[in-house]
């Protein structure tokens, strides 16, 4: 009789219950959601990448403009973006044009003081600002910030 | 499966073969699931090449920049030309921009031309130093590059006037073109450089 049961005890299989379904998808979940993020972690990486790119690239080029222009020339003050307009004249007080390229969702802003030594102004300062605007309403927010000293050669 | 037991003999185990529609049933299910991960897995190929296209894009993109950039700083004047025509220091044409460098380690000037080999949107972008063997920066993922020469005078009553300001305007699409059939994300490279010391030497 014993063995009797030891058969029907080989033979039997019992079905698996809803909790140990539930951890074994669990489980596997557990496994592949990191496998998952990887490639849109690898795809986000890829647009920051660009929108690093495209924010350097703009803060370089309102930065070396600055640098180029005479000394006396450029002037001080706080620049929104609004007024950082392609062949819009710098301010009042200066000939200067912004020279920049239309870039689509970048915000510039950019500041520019004088540093004195003993009553002398020996240097301006320049601070550029870009922002990325994102492709949605929320925007990345993603900003460089480019900051040089423009030296009094003369 | 079953469990059968006759009198005087020993019990034995009849097996049931599965039904077609069991077959059917299990086929159907194997071939959803498999297909399923064919079409994951060939999705995660192709975007795994075409952010591979798009990373390669960029990095190229971005040395083509940072090179073009750093030697534009480090342009100086044409000894070669009269000093009322030395802002044309830098001589640019569709395919070809070619200025002088003042370089550390060589203590001279030397002659830098960037080419641009334009093709069906594969087009390559080089840099060759005095004529050396051309450095390939872009291989074959440009789609359009236009890049000009632009010049202002200053007018001014206060010191700094009657100077010239020189830049050179860049647009390029740069990506995605570079193996057969993937495509990568295509960028747009739009700015302009300034040759800083070029043109404090000028004025």
């Amino acid at each position: 009789m014993s063995g009797m049961n030891n058969i029907f005890m080989r033979l039997y299989r019992r079905a698996l219950t809803l909790v140990e379904i539930l951890v074994a998808v669990g489980l596997l979940s557990a496994v592949m959601i990191p496998v998952m993020l990887t490639f849109g972690a690898g795809s986000r990486g890829l647009t920051m990448s660009a929108e690093d790119l495209t924010t350097h690239t703009a803060a370089l080029e309102l930065v070396e403009q600055m640098m180029a222009a005479p000394f006396d020339l450029v002037p001080t003050g706080v620049f929104s973006h609004d007024r950082i307009r392609d062949g819009q004249t710098m301010s009042p007080t200066t000939p200067l044009q912004f020279h920049v390229s239309d870039v689509p969702d970048i915000e510039r802003r950019m500041t520019v003081s004088e540093v004195s030594k003993n009553g002398v102004v020996r240097f301006k300062k320049i601070v550029v600002t870009v922002t990325m605007a994102g492709r949605d309403a929320k925007g990345s927010g993603r900003s460089v910030t480019v900051k040089t000293l423009l030296a009094k050669e003369n | 499966m079953t469990v059968s037991r006759e009198s005087g003999k020993r019990p034995y185990i009849r097996y049931r073969g599965f039904t077609l529609v069991e077959m059917l049933v299990v086929m159907a299910i194997a071939a959803l699931l498999i297909g399923g991960i064919v079409q994951l897995l060939t999705q995660f190929r192709r975007g795994f090449s075409k952010g591979e296209e798009t990373g390669v894009a960029l990095q190229e993109a971005g040395l083509f920049l940072a090179m073009l950039r750093n030697d534009l700083i480090n342009a100086v004047p044409d000894r070669s030309l009269p000093p009322e025509r030395r802002h044309e220091s830098i001589r640019v044409t569709p395919t070809d921009i070619s200025f002088s460098v003042y370089t550390g380690d060589r203590d001279r000037t030397a002659r830098i031309t960037y080419s641009y080999q334009p093709a069906d949107a594969r087009g390559s972008i080089s840099r060759t130093i005095d004529g050396e063997r051309p450095r390939i920066l872009v291989n074959g993922r440009v789609a359009s590059l236009t890049w000009e020469l632009c010049t202002e005078p200053i007018f001014s009553s206060r010191p700094g006037s009657g100077t010239r300001c020189l830049w050179l305007d860049i647009q390029a699409h740069i990506g995605g073109q570079g193996k057969a059939g993937v495509k990568g994300r295509e960028l747009l490279l739009t700015t302009k450089l300034f040759p800083v010391r070029l043109i404090r030497q000028l004025n």
